[in-house]
């Protein structure tokens, strides 16, 4: 056996609310927020994933707490860079060149100077094979959708910091958009409401609960098991008393909160199937549209989607894990995108 | 010893090529599409599955079609094409290729320089005895008919770039014709018909499937539906849409009416001597057009004259070429009796 069989191939899922990382032959090994909280003075990692983030908005000031990811784009290369070598370091218990190579997905309106960045932090760790692909293609695939085949796939992506709205055949993305409509633009928008409608500040980790428990976009809303309406309790600031205080949402307010949000999304999501060339577009009748990501958990999202598009709407069965799911494939296939070579001649085909 | 040169009969379409091997009959019959990927300039794919690329692809790859209403109007892929299906299909290596004989069929009516294109393809190749002959000619020949009498004969193909309608007599063409209105020029049509009656943006591929589907011109049959998918102009989201079969023959008649405009304005140059011929043997139809519906009672009721569709339209051209390699195309070597 080769030196080279006894290293790992390594998938990133380099979200902007989550990291995943999945190493061939073990699995998915790491799925948590991804966050990192660091030592101001000394510089040194305190915490990542789910430890970091519950020190979310809690935190004194000598530690601090940043997502290097905000907003879908590469916001801080250092940053991300630490938060990589620490995740890994915990995985392996080893060093950095037992990895043979790395594919990292990223959202797919990324610019060119930002992937090099991303190629160049991969070295930077010691990795020579450093792969970058768009997360809607590994969404595609970990989806269990064959977008090998000449056939149209749309593949919607609601992530933490951008919607990604792909169409995919012969193993590539034809188009893609993005808008930064996503899990963390719902969460500012829930807070905003809050303060508006109950004069209640409320911190980030608080909104994402609510939005967790309560959202929904079409068809009932949410009840429990009495037959009520679904509510949560926030906690939080009030605004103008300054005390803390606690106030009762319900489940149709953070619906026409999802609703005003969703109105970005619904026109990027017409404004992708108004460029998708005709022929791609007539396959999606039969294919429809698959949706994934932390968004797709959203109660009703299968009627609204429908309602815009009238093609039938998939909901992954893993939203959360799609796109680390398909880098798998991505891993043995290399980013290669045509299987179809030895088919070809009458005699070929018949045999 | 003389070396013996094996004969290559090409019947590069608009629509398909096909390829004839001396000793092995027809081995290639695939639409004339390829794909190649844009960085490392690779052929990814050839023919059929190439077709199936079309108007699907992303920016990696490029489908090409390397003829232009009969002619090559791209001669890299062209040579690409030729190359990667007779090294996939009969393994020919380069060394086969230079023992060849190749003759290449074209439309009637393409110009010297047109006619010099197709030879380079061949010299490109690798095929160094190269000669040109018409696609009618072929055509005739590969569905039996003996054009070597000195009587008349109509031919009409229709292809998938041009429709050719030639007059044969004696092994050669008297005078023929050509114009550009054939199978991509009906898909182009019913795309537009579908676009500006429906507001739905249908492919290339769709628009080719529902011709195939639906495209009649009979009158009196009953109407056939089906459904395609396209694109709403307007909501630009996916649709399905119905198409029949009447609305299909509205599309065609004028392309048709235009078809027998070309044949009867040859008719009426045709020397009176092949005219009484062509009158007592009528008209062959050859080529994919002649599979639509009711065409040959179409033309005849309009000129009066009997019309019949070949028993193999679409390989009748690669056919003829086994006899076209044997004589060379001299008019004077009759090879049905080689």
């Amino acid at each position: 056996m080769s030196d080279n069989s006894k290293k790992m191939a390594v998938g990133v899922d380099l979200g902007t609310s989550n990291l995943l990382i999945y190493v061939e032959g073990r699995g998915t090994v790491f799925n948590e927020p991804s966050i990192i909280a660091i030592d101001k003075a000394t510089k040194k990692v305190v915490n990542v994933g789910i430890k970091a983030a519950n020190l979310v908005g809690k935190t004194h000031e000598k530690v601090e707490v940043i997502r290097p990811l905000s907003g879908g784009v590469i916001a801080d290369v250092e940053m991300i860079k630490e938060l990589l070598e620490f995740t890994l370091d915990t995985i392996f218990l080893s060093k950095m060149d037992n990895i043979r190579k790395m594919l990292i997905c990223i959202p797919s309106e990324i610019t060119e100077t930002e992937k090099q960045a991303i190629c160049l932090l991969g070295h930077g760790m010691g990795i020579d094979n450093v792969m970058i692909d768009a997360e809607v293609k590994a969404a595609a695939i970990g989806n269990g959708l064959d977008i090998y085949e000449p056939r149209g796939q749309f593949v919607i992506d609601i992530g933490g910091g951008t919607t990604d709205f792909g169409v995919l055949s012969l193993g590539e993305v034809v188009l893609s958009r993005a808008t930064k409509v996503a899990g963390e633009y719902f969460d500012r928008q829930i807070i905003e409401h809050v303060k508006n409608t109950h004069k209640l500040e409320i911190g980030d980790q608080t909104a994402e609960k609510i939005k967790i428990a309560l959202a929904s976009i079409d068809g009932d809303l949410p009840v429990d098991e009495d037959g009520h309406e679904l509510t949560y309790i926030a906690k939080g600031r009030d605004q103008v008393e300054g005390l803390p205080q606690q106030a009762i949402i319900f489940a149709h307010e953070i619906r026409e909160v999802l609703l005003r949000c969703f109105e970005t999304i619904k026109s990027t999501l017409i404004a992708t199937l108004e460029v998708t060339p005709p022929e791609l577009s007539g396959d999606l009748v039969t294919n429809g549209i698959w949706v994934s990501g932390g968004g797709a958990k959203i109660l009703g999202l299968k009627q609204y989607f429908e309602a815009i598009a009238r093609v039938p709407v998939h909901i992954s069965d893993h939203p959360l894990t799609a796109v680390i799911n398909g880098t798998k494939k991505l891993l043995q296939f290399e980013g290669k995108h045509y299987f179809g070579e030895s088919r070809v001649g009458m005699e070929a085909r018949a045999q | 010893m003389k070396k013996t040169m094996q004969g290559l009969g090409i019947d590069l379409g608009t629509a398909n090529l096909l390829v004839y091997l001396e000793q092995k009959g027809i081995i290639f019959n695939e639409p004339s599409v390829i794909a190649f990927d844009r960085e490392s300039g690779k052929v990814v794919a050839a023919g059929r599955d190439a077709h199936e690329m079309l108007g699907k692809v992303h920016n990696k790859i490029l489908v090409i079609k390397p003829l232009r209403h009969g002619v090559i109007s791209d001669m890299n892929a062209a040579k690409a094409l030729m190359t990667y299906v007779l090294r996939k299909v009969e393994n020919m290596t380069e060394k086969q290729l230079s023992m060849t004989t190749s003759v290449i069929c074209c439309p009637s009516e393409v110009t010297k320089i047109e006619r010099d294109v197709m030879i380079d393809l061949a010299k490109n190749m690798g095929s160094p005895d190269v000669f040109i002959e018409e696609e009618i000619k072929a055509g005739a020949l590969g569905s039996g008919v003996d054009i070597f009498e000195s009587k008349g004969l109509m031919i009409v193909d229709i292809g998938g770039g041009t429709t050719d309608v030639g007059v044969l007599s004696f092994g050669d063409i008297v005078l023929s014709r050509t114009i550009r209105m054939a199978g991509n020029f009906m898909d182009d049509q019913i795309a537009k018909y579908i676009k500006t009656t429906r507001g739905i943006e249908i492919g290339e591929l769709t628009a080719e499937k529902c011709k195939i589907d639906l495209a009649t011109l009979k009158t009196d049959n009953n109407t056939i539906e089906n459904r395609y998918a396209g694109r709403d102009i307007v909501k630009g989201i996916p649709r399905w849409i119905n198409v029949n079969t009447k609305e299909v023959r509205e599309v065609l008649e004028p392309i048709f009416t235009e078809i027998v405009k070309l044949i009867s304005a040859l008719l009426k140059d045709t020397p009176p001597e092949l005219s009484a011929d062509i009158y007592d043997r009528g008209i062959i139809l050859t080529g994919g057009g002649s599979l639509i519906k009711g065409v040959a009672e179409f033309i005849s009721e309009r000129i009066h004259i009997p019309v019949r569709v070949v028993e193999n339209p679409l390989t009748c051209v690669a056919e003829g070429t086994r006899f076209l390699l044997k004589n060379r195309g001299d008019y004077l070597v009759n090879p049905l009796q080689l």
